[in-house]
């Protein structure tokens, strides 16, 4: 029995390929009249789930991030017997998700890792925070940590600010990296970005820094609460 | 479907994934994107499994492997 996968929520005005890699069949399920749709792609079977999945979902993903297509992907391995059925577990998040295309429209997705950089700075918790209950406090610390950001990260990335949309840091896999950041890069100035981006990793030639290929902005669909 | 050849887009205009590394590929799909009700399930031959279950053994395999234990005469000094 074949399956449907979903590879992204894609805007009203996104137009598909006929056909994801490998010849799977694409369709589209609106959210609503005039709402963002659904993508998914029909498989004979669900997949082993190795590393060749993941790069077709990969694949699939970016054939359909064409410019002009607004696009959030869909976390890998999301599936259903029916596409509507599929479709249906969005019910509900329609506004949310037509801002969230709103807000990645015609903008890639970058990661930058640090290989050695000082570690991600917290805000520092603010005298009136004490005053308030356990809950609160707990909400703003996290409201915070989605704030973290490199010691001395406005000066050094300057040179990038005129390309981003939007920006945010998470602390790293400690075998691997001190912290990893996600650009979202508007489309139109990514060469110029890319070269901002080599002076920045100059400046600070300590950090190791690197600069990954563009992708579908995975790291901005994520921010969407489910 | 066209490819960025026939369809003349400029490079960076598209998307193309030859350079997409294992890491980036791991942390964007497994750890990011949009959540869609109902994937915490993935079926691998034939056997349920829970999804963060799966990622976490995707994403940190060498942590599987255990320190061992230090055998006779490993990790002290040497007599003299």
């Amino acid at each position: 029995m074949s399956v449907w996968w979903a590879l992204a929520v894609v805007d009203r005005a996104a137009v598909l390929p006929d056909a994801g890699p490998d010849g799977a069949r694409l369709a589209a399920a609106p959210l609503g009249h005039g709402l963002p749709s659904l993508v998914a792609a029909e498989l004979p079977r669900l997949p082993s789930i190795d590393l060749d999945a993941l790069r077709w979902h990969d694949a699939a993903v970016r054939a359909l991030a064409a410019p002009g297509v607004a696009l959030l992907p869909a976390r890998f391995g999301a599936h259903a017997p029916d596409l509507m059925e599929l479709a249906e577990r969005l019910r509900g998040r329609e506004r949310v998700l037509e801002d969230a295309l709103d807000r990645v429209g015609d903008a890639l997705q970058v990661t930058l890792r640090a290989g050695s950089a000082p570690a991600l700075e917290l805000a520092p918790d603010l005298d009136a925070d004490a005053a308030r209950g356990p809950g609160a406090r707990f909400l703003l610390r996290r409201a915070r940590e989605r704030a973290l950001r490199p010691p001395g990260w406005d000066a050094l990335s300057a040179p990038l600010r005129p390309h981003l949309r939007a920006e945010r840091f998470e602390r790293g896999e400690a075998r691997v990296e001190s912290w990893r950041g996600y650009h979202l890069v508007e489309r139109a100035t990514l060469a110029a970005y890319r070269a901002a981006s080599a002076r920045v990793c100059e400046a600070e030639p300590g950090w190791n820094l690197s600069f990954g290929e563009p992708s579908p902005p995975y790291a901005f669909a994520a921010e969407i609460a489910s | 479907m066209s490819g960025p050849e026939e369809d003349g887009a400029p490079p960076g205009e598209r998307l193309l994934p030859p350079d997409t590394t294992l890491l980036d590929l791991v942390d964007n799909l497994l750890d990011k994107g949009l959540l869609v009700h109902g994937e915490i399930v993935l079926g691998l031959a034939g056997v349920d499994l829970v999804y963060v279950g799966l990622s976490a053994v995707i994403c940190a395999a060498d942590r599987l492997r255990m320190p061992r234990p230090p055998g006779p005469g490993e990790g002290e000094e040497p007599s003299r």
